[in-house]
């Protein structure tokens, strides 16, 4: 009998079940029934320090908070900060995804996001806000063109406006190049032409003579690629300003210390005895309520050590040790009854063993073949060390290894200078979803996999003194891919970025009545999509919450 | 036999009190500074009339939390207060003598042991015995093996065990230890070269120490003139450049970095008064700090001063001519600089270390008065007033602080570190639907609830007293009256909110604590009861990598409500052994390190499972300390397919960088179990190299065995001798390796020796270069090394 077989059999007649209090709340590590790929995936990204939904997601433009106020039917004492914009971009830069969108799936007209710093003006020419007229900068048309533009090298030169056609003037495949050209940083340099010099008024742009900097249009070529695949919800209540009990609660639903962030609840109802079960990398609530263990493995150059753990070292003896250590796995087992030494013992041995049914993958992940993989190396190399951990992780569900994953952004809390801190990191998180996807398409999970953007809270709808934005309990979650009806926006929130009740079914805003999305309805309905809801690790850390298609 | 559960619960009931009365009868505890805990009978019966249906029959929590070790426990005053203030409930408390006996039965029954000392002994749980123990803390203290005296000292009595433990804890390697176990949990160390693999967060971190010449105005001139001296110093003295900056600037960084560290180091080296870490009106550099803060200015931003001869003012007598330390010899310089290779990189200059051209010792680290810069390049006529780790620079980046918190999170963190209280515990409603939606006018964040709606109120009115005592400090932790950073004030006095003590009551500042207000909170930290229990915490993390668990609710499972009662109880009487020690933090891990808890090692009946789940220190060792087993088992270190002195190896083997990565693994994932894999089978083979290619008197782990070894020699003797030789060395591998002390007919000695005469027999010649010429008894005890470093146990300490 080998050991995994052993320790099964022990497990069941229950000689390993004294869980210790790590596992108390739930018991012994699950064992996978087999080790083939689990099937659906789950990417939960947690942006560190509470990020700012309206600086892309959920774009409200320049208005002033009292005229806001004023609109709303506020008396003028019930608007704090009522001299701060909620942006400094006016309302009519605001881009729908549908005119930027690149293909044939449909895009909800109110799936809108926010133009990038520096390709809006702030004020009108007078320094009026919220003009129509104020935005003599960029327009989703000019984006067209930059998108439907001839690529040479690293320059991007617009399409001219005349005669110009949204997916006439190029194909969706052509215009497809472009936008990874631009997120995947090969196009450096957008060359406008006439657009800079006749159709724009440079106040606030980031114009170099008739050329921009490419990664200003990183949010578009974002949105063009990948829109049919996003579902926004704007104006959900997190319920706290804290960063600890909102990172807690964006990554558990649960307010209650001890609670599994969701990607480790998963990892460990699928197998808590794959090698790379809850792939995390550290960032975020990083809470697995003693169910898995954490596995980091952002560099791939250790991975050589998986193929082949013990490099043949032993091979002479390999035999001898083998029943050595059977022999003394059962000693153990039957000696040992200290709760906190017959759990470490076992999952021990457990993941040591499957260890060694991944071998020639585990290669393959260290030093793949010449293809894809490796142009994912090629484009990791560009990036962060979050890009290997998500390489690792999408060869890790496509190989059984794992099957789900906990990816951190940091940098989102901007008390100060709130503009040029925030707009570049929400790029950056971007980029890395793209890369996050190609990581998936290469593997082969794309369409089975599901990722989740939150953050702690969200940043205030005003500006403070320092240019910043602190902390404000109500924020936007991000829901792509596998089960998300992709292209639709939740607008639960008013201009004073206060969440709204939505209707249980419709999910658009109610006067009266309805229910106020929280964490702890995204968690609930994304146990469900996840299967596990009524699995007994689950039921452990009950959710309460009503039923509303948060996933459409 | 299939039980009912009530049955399961009387069977274990009453194996417990069996158990308990054998136990007593059989131990022997030391008869110092015993006490016997005096049961209020009247505070009894009200307890359980009115007390018990919410906080358990056994204070144990439930509904109401648990009464052990609780915030307000620590002290009879405090917590009648709190029982007339709202218990059983807030509309009709009780008062006077009731409040008071009740008080006294709660702190009595639930927070005193009737000896106020650790126990060593658990009822039906069985511990280390003295050979494991010793093996255990030699490496867990001092990082090596025990040596023999150590061994038979530690096993003789009492006294002796204590006389080996505070020996270990004179190492360098457990000051080094120490500072890591505070890290576990305070994570300054966050700016080390070590955690950043680059040597500019220190530089970056201090750099960005500035005041504003005029609030308001952006021109910003730093508070500390002299931070890269390293060159000047080196052309200054002339030494033909066999003195590297290099190695200067590493020291400098980790004096500046780890400042807080440091003062951890300076009080536990100089076994002073614990208290002082948030108390202490000082702050500490060594001679690298010393120059880098700007003593080089004719020594008037930094004075050395005397800690023992504190002034009304808040400062310390200034001690003139200080005088610093030197290495004594270059063995002791390479011996200190192994225990700090040990987590990264040293300062060189391509000869490996030149620290002998350089007179000072990094360890030599004294008390210190800071003066900041002016804004005209002058050192201010009046001083930073310290406050140990409170006040200090690094601490404060840590826990940082912005317009809208006002500080609030540096004043959880004292909370916490400092009086083991979690204010996130408390509770109160964080639903904004109820805090804002209904009771506020249906308007987000119009009104400031946290003054005003009693759900806020219940936590902001002890954390925003203590946040107030911050608003001298600058958001960048800079000490500057100015508030240039425009923070709003609190509205509430300065006040210590367990105790209840207060200096500003009418606008004015008592006892002349005037812009010197973190002094004043440091005093009350310090004195606070709850002290000793915030410490305690820590090193219990620290030693054992538990994380310290919150009260349990009325829904917490059983085995979480006795694991609770068994950790909480341990804090509390480790505490009580720190507090009688006068605070010294050697007393504190000795307390913890000698209990039945930390040393336990089973069960004698699995029907305790229940309550025991939490019990023993075992856990995945982080990077740096398995890389510590393996320097002590004579290997080097691991530098081959990892390399555990390099950050990215550490955190692929699931250590922590302090920065964004906080917790070391606390088990082991598949990846790290193949890791350690291949750990074993390079290390083994180092192991079983190093110890062969060495005299044999002189090995550290194969002093009985050598390479001659013939299981078939003609001779019947020979091979007794043999034979037993090869057990003993067996029998001595597991308790080096894996602590645990087998006996020489043991199946776990049948074990390993019959794999090591199979592999023997076999005469095999592995990939693994064992080196020497007769390489099949080699072989023999690699493959009893990497059997060994296979287990679980090996990993796991």
């Amino acid at each position: 009998m080998n050991r995994r077989t052993f320790l099964k059999n022990a497990s069941a007649s229950g000689m390993v079940l004294m869980a210790p209090l790590s596992l108390s709340l739930s018991s012994t590590a699950s064992a996978a029934t087999d080790l083939s790929p689990v099937g659906q995936y789950f990417v939960f990204a947690h942006l560190g320090g509470g990020w700012e939904p309206t600086t892309f997601c959920n774009p409200h433009g320049n208005k002033l908070r009292s005229t806001v106020g004023v609109e709303l039917g506020k008396q003028a004492s019930q608007v704090r900060n009522a001299g701060s914009p909620v942006n400094r971009f006016p309302a009519s830069a605001i881009r729908r995804a549908q005119d930027i969108y690149a293909g044939t799936s449909s895009i909800d007209a109110d799936l809108k996001y926010a133009p990038y710093l520096g390709t809006f003006n702030q004020a009108g020419a007078a320094g009026e806000l919220d003009d129509d007229s104020a935005n003599q900068g960029l327009t989703s048309v000019h984006i067209q063109q930059i998108l439907s533009g001839e690529l040479v090298a690293d320059l991007l030169t617009a399409a001219p406006s005349a005669g110009f056609s949204w997916q006439g003037t190029k194909t969706v495949a052509q215009i497809s190049v472009n936008a990874r050209a631009i997120i995947e940083g090969t196009v450096t340099t957008i060359e406008l032409g006439a657009i800079a010099t006749d159709e724009l008024v440079d106040r606030n742009l980031a114009l170099n003579g008739t050329q921009m900097a490419a990664n200003l249009f990183v949010y578009d070529a974002f949105v063009c690629l990948h829109a049919d695949q996003l579902r926004v919800l704007n104006g959900v209540d997190n319920r706290t300003n804290s960063h600890d009990t909102g990172t807690m609660y964006a990554d558990t639903g649960s307010m209650s210390a001890g609670y599994p962030d969701f990607s480790a609840l998963y990892a460990a109802v699928q197998g808590a005895d794959r090698p790379l079960a809850w792939m995390t990398d550290g960032r975020g609530n990083d809470e697995p309520a003693g169910l898995v263990a954490r596995s980091a493995a952002a560099d791939a150059n250790f991975f050589g050590i998986l193929g082949n753990p013990t490099n043949d070292m032993v091979e002479p003896f390999a035999n001898a040790l083998d029943i050595a250590q059977t022999k003394r796995s059962q000693l153990q087992a039957s000696q040992e009854n200290l709760p906190l030494r017959s759990q470490y013992r076992s999952q021990l041995y457990l993941v040591r063993d499957q260890g060694l049914e991944f071998a020639g993958v585990a290669a393959q992940i260290s030093d793949p073949v010449a293809g894809s993989p490796a142009d994912l190396i090629r484009l990791a190399a560009g990036g962060s060390g979050t890009r290997n951990h998500m390489r690792i992780g999408a060869a890790g569900f496509s190989t059984g290894m794992a099957s789900s994953m906990q990816v951190g952004f940091g940098g989102f809390d901007t008390h100060g200078d709130h503009d040029n801190s925030h707009y570049p990191r929400i790029r950056t998180v971007l980029s890395d979803l793209h890369y996050l996807f190609q990581a998936l398409e290469v593997y082969g999970v794309r369409q089975q996999t599901t990722v989740v953007v939150g953050s702690d809270f969200g940043r205030t709808p005003w500006y403070n003194d320092g240019d910043g934005k602190d902390h404000w309990a109500v924020t936007s979650y991000m829901l792509l891919g596998n089960g998300v009806a992709g292209g639709t926006a939740v607008n639960a929130t008013n201009g004073l970025i206060e969440a709204l009740n939505v209707d249980p079914v419709s999910m658009t805003p109610v006067a009266s009545g309805g229910v106020k999305m929280t964490a702890t309805h995204l968690h609930a309905e994304m146990r469900k999509l996840a299967l596990i809801d009524s699995h007994p690790f689950a039921l452990r850390f009950p959710l309460e919450a009503e039923e509303i298609p948060i996933f459409g | 036999m299939n039980m009912t559960k009530p049955y399961q619960s009387i069977l274990r009931v009453l194996i417990l009190a069996t158990i308990t009365v054998l136990s007593a009868c059989s131990q022997e505890f030391g008869g110092d500074g015993e006490r016997t805990a005096v049961i209020n009978e009247q505070g009894r019966s009200l307890y359980n009339g009115q007390c018990a249906s919410c906080h358990g029959p056994n204070g144990e929590g439930g509904s109401g939390g648990a009464l052990i070790a609780c915030a307000t426990c620590g002290n009879e005053a405090s917590l009648i207060a709190k029982i007339e203030r709202d218990m059983p409930n807030s509309s009709s408390p009780m008062h006077g003598s009731d409040a008071a006996d009740t008080a006294e039965y709660i702190i009595a029954a639930f927070n005193e042991h009737a000896n106020g000392k650790v126990e060593r002994a658990l009822p039906g749980v069985a511990t280390l015995t003295p050979n494991e123990a010793v093996y255990k803390l030699a490496f867990e203290l001092a990082g090596r093996l025990p040596t023999d005296a150590e061994i038979s000292a530690f096993a003789r009595d009492l006294d002796g065990e204590k006389a080996v433990m505070y020996g270990f804890m004179e190492t360098d390697y457990f000051y080094e230890r120490l500072k890591d176990m505070f890290n576990d949990s305070m994570l300054t160390d966050y700016a080390r070269r070590e955690n950043t693999n680059s040597g500019n967060s220190v530089e970056n971190l201090f750099a960005s120490l500035e005041s504003p010449v005029n609030v308001g105005q952006n021109a910003k001139y730093d508070v500390y003139p002299n931070l890269n001296w390293e060159q000047d110093f080196v052309d200054a003295i002339s030494i033909d450049g066999k003195i590297s900056t290099t190695y200067l600037d590493y020291f400098t960084d980790e004096a500046l970095g780890r400042r807080p560290m440091l003062l951890v180091e300076y009080l536990a080296r100089n076994d002073r008064n614990f208290k002082e870490f948030v108390s202490a009106k000082y702050t500490v550099v060594n001679r690298f700090s010393y120059e880098a803060l700007g003593a080089g200015r004719a020594g008037t931003h930094v004075r050395i001063v005397d800690p023992d001869l504190p002034l009304p003012n808040g400062a310390s007598a200034v001690v003139t001519n200080p005088q610093w330390s030197a290495f004594q010899n270059v063995t002791e310089v390479e011996e200190y600089l192994d225990v700090i290779e040990l987590y990264g990189n040293v300062g060189t200059n391509g000869d490996h270390y030149v620290v002998r051209d350089f007179p000072y010792d990094p360890r030599d680290i004294k008390a210190a008065q800071l003066f900041y810069n002016d804004e005209n390049g002058n050192a201010k006529t009046e001083g930073v007033p310290h406050s140990g780790v409170l006040t200090d620079e690094v601490f404060l980046n840590k826990y940082t602080a912005t317009e809208t918190n006002k500080h609030r999170n540096r004043a959880r963190m004292v909370y916490w570190f400092f009086a083991a209280k979690d204010l996130l515990a408390i509770e109160g409603n964080r639903n904004a639907d109820l805090l804002e939606f209904e009771d506020f006018g249906n308007n987000v964040g119009e009104t400031d609830p946290t003054n005003s709606n009693p759900d806020c109120l219940v936590c902001h009115e002890i954390m925003d007293v203590v946040a107030a005592a911050f608003e001298n400090y600058s958001l960048s932790g800079v000490y500057d009256t100015r508030n240039p950073d425009n923070v709003p004030d609190h509205d509430l006095a300065i006040s210590w909110g367990l105790s209840s003590a207060k200096i500003k009551t009418t606008g004015t500042i008592d006892q002349n604590y005037y812009s010197r207000e973190l002094q004043w909170l440091g005093e009350q930290v310090a004195n606070d009861p709850a002290y000793s229990r915030g410490i305690a915490q820590m090193i219990l993390k620290g030693l054992t990598g538990q994380d310290i668990l919150g009260e349990p609710s009325e829904d917490s499972p059983e085995a979480y409500v006795q694991a609770y009662k068994e950790q909480a109880r341990l804090i509390v009487h480790a505490a009580a052994e720190f507090e009688a020690d006068e605070f010294n933090i050697k007393a504190l891990i000795y307390a913890i390190s000698k209990s039945a808890y930390y040393r336990s090692t089973g069960m004698f009946y699995n029907d305790l499972a229940e309550d025991y789940s939490q019990i023993g220190s075992l856990r995945y060792l982080p990077p740096q300390l398995l890389n510590q087993k393996l320097r002590a088992l004579n290997s080097g270190g691991w530098n081959q397919s990892l390399r555990l002195d390099q950050l990215n190896s550490r955190l692929f083997m699931g250590g922590k960088n302090s920065t964004d990565i906080f917790r070391d693994a606390d088990s082991v994932s598949g990846i790290i179990s193949a890791v350690t894999e291949r750990m074993a089978v390079e290390e083994a083979c180092d192991i079983v190299r190093n110890e062969f290619s060495t005299n044999r008197l002189e090995r550290t782990l194969f002093k009985l065995v050598d390479d001659t070894t013939d299981l078939n020699a003609s001779s019947a003797n020979a091979r007794q001798g043999q034979l037993k030789a090869i057990r003993a060395t067996i029998t001595q591998l597991y308790l080096a390796v894996l602590h645990q002390e087998v006996s020489l007919d043991s199946e776990e000695v049948a074990i390993t020796f019959e794999l090591f005469q199979t592999v023997l027999d076999a005469n095999i010649d592995s990939p693994c270069n064992t080196g020497g010429g007769a390489r099949a008894v080699r072989e023999a005890w690699y493959a009893v090394m990497v059997y060994l470093m296979t287990d679980y146990r090996f990993i796991y300490s």
